[in-house]
């Protein structure tokens, strides 16, 4: 009788099938670190209820770790803006992109896989399935990854205490909703425990390697392609290491007044083709690679302190320049106001014999030419718009990169093809 | 009177079975959807217990605070920590949580700078285990109050027992929670997370009245000195540059290697800030990201991604037994 007991407690107690690996990276994150946890993705409306209060179990788990929490109304309206609804995509969105969008150093991702309760006369049951996974947007390395599925039941594997019992108990078990919260609450604690405590974690824990998400281990390597042919065409010079901060320490408030500027254009202005200007001469514009254009009329932000500060000038501003990144004879534009002259970027290319780009899309819409200018920008690539005048009719060509020898980018064509399945063109830059 | 008998037994299993688990009802005086000035910042006074409360040697009350604060955090409100709220309590001479009736609303509202907060006393505390009888009992009273106006905004009180004997409709559930229920604190904490969870479901939440708030510090751009493919060696400077909005503060990370490095407003708009390499630092492909954050503490990023830097400070300088710790360098650290 009491082997028989002990073992219905054995098998027969609330089951916690966990599986989990950690990061040993994880115990670096600190009060200084936040991190977002996105909403929870489902397999159907059913499950909405439950998605919101494993969230919370989660959320209110969670304030007990080493980290700090952001808040699910800032989450899910950062989201929001960014287009972000569907919790099922966000597992294929590289972790930066998240990261940028956020503000946070990590991102749990997390699923409902199953939710469940059965009845069947003697016996019901009730079982939850998660799987949850922390990633470090500054890295896109996986801190934490855990699949777990919890259940309980009733029924006559638990030895009821009588017919009644027998009976009652599993329809009682299975209808009583707080059943469902009992189970999120001991499934979250249990997922979350070492998380709260990583001092206790154990080598059998751990990740024998860095795992990177797979949706950032891509565009790394994407990255890290672009950089290698960056860095064929623009070697490093100690003299351009050493004036960086140099031009910050002899002209900062003059750079800092130029970057916080705002272009308004006259509603009859005209956007002539802008085309890099591929020789370097030092006082002239060039093509940069990050700070998109070199000589532009600008009219100063007006702003006395923080709260006159024009943000939406700002925004506008960024806007522009993603449009004006070719800029390198100077556009004949009307302006308000003074020409001003901006710094030499530190990042142009310096080749005097570029002639070569490819042309990934054609576009009379402004707007659809940003559209795959962000893209490609987000994925790494340096990319131009470059507006042009077909038959009296305005279009924007969108561009990317631009090489002096012709094989280079080829390779560049082929490898857009490939890996960005965009069709494109190797043409001259002029 | 014989059939009455007969089912004596059974009605008493099934009032004992379904009678402990009733759902908390939360009482609302002051709907959201009515008043679009929803108090923001809500701080939670320290619980209060009964005096004739038995449970003496673990009384749940702090264990309820932090339990309910940990949920209630996840609402769209503004939550004063729980040690600044203790803090700022001990500075006007309030050891224990004070009395609204005591302490005017307006002193209160000034003392812990909030618009609301929440009160919690406890009413009952149980936990027993002996015999086929275990139980585990927590009844309390929370209000939320408006400390403008001074009236309730909602108000909760509930009992939550989680109970096993006789009753209990099987031999391994009685033995099972036995044995649960004799880790005290554990048993108080799985109470009070039942009571909040309840609770959470039924509390106003003002997260979308404050969805128009959300908004990121802007950051134009990131500049940094490093360049494709070029490793970086001991002394080496990483240089940063970070445009966006003026007066707030600034600070870069290299992967998540090194994090948080301060970087100072040189002017306007325009933050900088370096990192010294040293001896042993090692470092593949990470990516140099500007955060700055606002004085709400939102917080925007942005990755310099034109180049990763790699670093190869070489071998470790071993420490002379003299020298004091040296700290890692960087350029504007507060």
């Amino acid at each position: 009788m009491l082997i028989g007991i002990l073992l219905c407690l054995t098998v027969s107690a609330c089951s916690t099938d966990l599986q989990m690996k950690v990061s040993g990276n994880l115990n670096q994150l600190s009060q200084n670190q936040t991190v977002a946890i996105l909403p929870i993705e489902i397999a159907n409306n059913q499950q909405k209820e439950t998605a919101l209060l494993f969230r919370q179990s989660l959320y209110a788990n969670l304030q007990e770790s080493n980290f700090n929490l952001l808040e699910p109304y800032v989450i899910d309206q950062l989201l929001k803006e960014n287009g972000l609804t569907d919790p099922a995509k966000f597992s294929t969105i590289n972790p930066m992109h998240l990261g940028e969008i956020l503000g946070t150093d990590a991102v749990i991702i997390s699923r409902l896989n199953r939710v469940e309760r059965s009845y069947f006369l003697i016996h019901s049951s009730i079982e939850m399935s998660v799987s949850v996974e922390m990633v470090d947007t500054r890295t896109g390395e996986i801190l934490w990854h855990a699949e777990q599925t919890e259940s309980d039941f009733q029924g006559i594997a638990k030895i009821p205490t009588g017919i009644i019992a027998a009976i009652l108990a599993p329809i009682y078990f299975v209808t009583n909703k707080l059943n469902l919260d009992r189970l999120t609450s001991t499934l979250v604690s249990k997922l979350t425990d070492l998380v709260k405590n990583p001092e206790e974690l154990q080598a059998k824990d751990t990740f024998e390697q860095t795992v990177i998400a797979s949706a950032a281990s891509g565009d790394i390597e994407k990255i890290k392609n672009a950089e290698k042919v960056r860095a064929k065409f623009h070697p490093f010079t100690i003299d351009e290491s050493a004036n960086f901060m140099a031009e910050v320490e002899t002209d900062s408030s003059e750079t800092a007044l130029k970057e916080l500027v705002v272009t308004q254009l006259e509603p009859d202005s005209k956007i002539e083709p802008a085309l890099p200007n591929l020789s370097v001469v030092p006082t002239e514009p060039k093509v940069a690679s990050q700070d998109k254009f070199a000589v532009f009329e600008v009219q100063p932000v007006m702003f006395d302190g923080e709260d006159s500060f024009d943000l939406d000038a700002l925004i506008e501003k960024e806007r522009q320049d993603a449009l004006r990144i070719t800029a390198s004879k100077k556009p004949e534009r009307k302006m308000k106001t003074t020409t001003r002259v901006f710094k030499q970027s530190t990042f142009e290319i310096q080749s005097s014999a570029i002639q070569y780009t490819i042309q990934v899309g054609a576009y009379k819409t402004q707007r659809f030419a940003q559209r795959l200018f962000n893209n490609l920008m987000e994925k790494g690539y340096n990319v131009f718009i470059r507006p042009f005048k077909k038959e009296e009719t305005k279009m924007y060509r969108v561009q990317v990169e631009a090489f002096e020898d012709k094989t280079d980018a080829t390779l560049m064509a082929k490898k857009l093809r490939s890996e960005e399945n965009i069709p494109n063109f190797v043409t001259l830059v002029n | 009177m014989r059939s009455c008998g007969k089912l004596f037994f059974p009605i008493i299993i099934l009032a004992l079975f379904f009678g402990g688990c009733a759902a908390a009802k939360v009482k609302v005086y002051l709907p959201m959807e009515e008043n679009t000035i929803f108090p923001r910042t809500v701080a939670i006074l320290p619980f209060t217990i009964a005096e004739d409360v038995k449970e003496k040697d673990n009384p749940p009350h702090h264990i309820f605070r932090e339990v309910f604060f940990n949920y209630f955090s996840y609402l769209g409100y503004t939550d004063v920590a729980l040690v600044t709220i203790d803090k700022r309590l001990n500075e006007y001479g309030v050891t224990v949580s004070p009395n609204p009736q005591e302490m005017d609303l307006a002193t209160l509202k000034k003392a812990l700078n909030a618009d609301a907060i929440v009160m919690g006393h406890i009413l009952e505390a149980n936990n027993f285990t002996g015999g086929f009888h275990a139980e585990t009992v927590v009844r309390a009273k929370l209000v939320m109050l408006d400390l403008t106006t001074g009236e309730s905004i909602w108000d909760v009180d509930h009992t939550e027992m989680a109970y096993s004997g006789i009753a209990a409709p099987s031999v391994v559930d009685i033995i099972q929670e036995q044995i649960e229920n004799s880790k005290v604190e554990l048993a108080y904490y799985k109470s009070v997370e039942m009571f909040s969870m309840q609770v959470m479901k039924q509390i106003p939440d003002p997260a979308k009245l404050r969805y128009g708030e959300v908004q990121l510090p802007t950051i134009t751009r990131i500049e940094t000195n490093i360049h494709p493919n070029h490793k970086l060696g001991a002394n080496d400077l990483i240089q940063v540059r970070l445009y966006g909005q003026p007066g707030l503060k600034a600070t870069f990370d290299i992967g998540s290697w090194r994090t948080s490095i301060n970087m100072k407003e040189v002017a306007p708009g325009l933050y900088t800030g370096s990192y010294t390499i040293e001896a042993g630092d090692h470092i593949e492909n990470a990516f140099i990201i500007g955060t700055l954050k606002n004085k709400d503490g939102f917080a925007s990023k942005k990755f310099y991604k034109s180049a990763l830097a790699n670093v190869e400070g070489g071998n470790p300088v071993e420490p002379k037994e003299e020298m004091p710790n040296v700290k890692r360098k960087s350029s504007f650290e507060s």
